[in-house]
């Protein structure tokens, strides 16, 4: 298997939060804490473009990098976790994200900052999977449950894609190729730069781009 | 005189344990986790595979990532 991806189809995504809906019922998160939430750019301009953001799972976390008491872990999924028993709430790992995913709880005395917490690809934490123990600190393990992300399985317009990284990237691929666009306005075409002018070619079935 | 020398050896005992130093050294405190394909609460899985077979888990999961694909036939939908 290769490794568990998100990757949200700015095309589909109508900003209308289900994911963001559908993660916080899921797994009970606390008030002022988001694991996901929807980011529009050029908001209420002509061609405006919404996507789903959390956790995106790095390869090479920045988050695992900077942590100063190594509470991060990788699963064979390249699911990438953490143990809240050894997280002190530093919040060096919400400087190093680029995409704000690690969150943090503020009700406590003086607003101090509790644990982290963040996306988990619905795949818990290192409690024993389903037990009551990772629910009430990480929320539902669905991965063990043989099921997808919650916010992905719930995406109305299917914009948001999650699971593995091979089949939603083929999923994606079939799209762009289908309505022969999307790649320049997010995606390998954004990473990577556009192709030059004649040489736009979509990439050949069954290759990867 | 027995009396100075075992308070001077406490003294010194005081003194000196000011020079021990505790391990600071990272250990690895993190829980290990158990991999998803071995299964967790048999109550709320879906259909289609069984607990503790990887391949079984594997599979699941690519099928079930199908149902995010329009453009799937109804075969491997």
């Amino acid at each position: 298997m290769a490794r568990m991806k998100f990757i949200c189809d700015a095309e589909r995504c109508i900003e209308c939060n289900g994911c963001v809906t559908a993660c916080k019922a899921e797994h009970d998160v606390p008030w002022g804490v988001n694991r996901r939430r929807v980011v529009t750019l050029n908001d209420g301009e002509a061609g405006e473009r919404s996507i789903s953001v959390a956790c995106m799972h790095c390869s090479d976390a920045p988050c695992m990098a900077v942590c100063p008491v190594d509470c991060f872990y990788r699963t064979d999924e390249g699911v990438v976790l953490h143990d809240k028993d050894v997280c002190i709430g530093c919040g060096y790992c919400s400087y190093a994200c680029p995409f704000g995913a690690p969150q943090f709880p503020s009700n406590g005395t003086f607003g101090m900052r509790g644990k982290m917490d963040k996306c988990t690809f619905c795949a818990g934490g290192p409690e024993a999977n389903g037990s009551e123990a990772e629910n009430a600190k990480y929320g539902r393990n669905r991965l063990s449950e043989g099921k997808l992300p919650a916010c992905a399985e719930m995406c109305s317009t299917k914009a948001l894609l999650g699971g593995d990284g091979d089949v939603v990237a083929d999923i994606f691929r079939t799209r762009v190729l289908n309505r022969g666009k999307g790649s320049e306005v997010w995606g390998w075409g954004t990473a990577y730069g556009k192709p030059a002018p004649g040489k736009g070619q979509a990439p050949v079935e069954g290759k990867k781009s | 005189m027995i009396g100075r020398a075992a308070l001077g050896c406490i003294a010194m005992a005081f003194a000196l344990a000011a020079c021990g130093e505790r391990t600071q050294t990272l250990t690895d405190q993190k829980k290990s986790d158990v991999p998803g394909w071995k299964g967790g609460n048999a109550a709320y899985n879906a259909p289609g595979w069984v607990a503790s077979d990887q391949a079984a888990w594997e599979a699941q999961l690519r099928a079930r990532a199908q149902s995010q694909n329009d453009y799937a036939t109804p075969a491997t939908k």
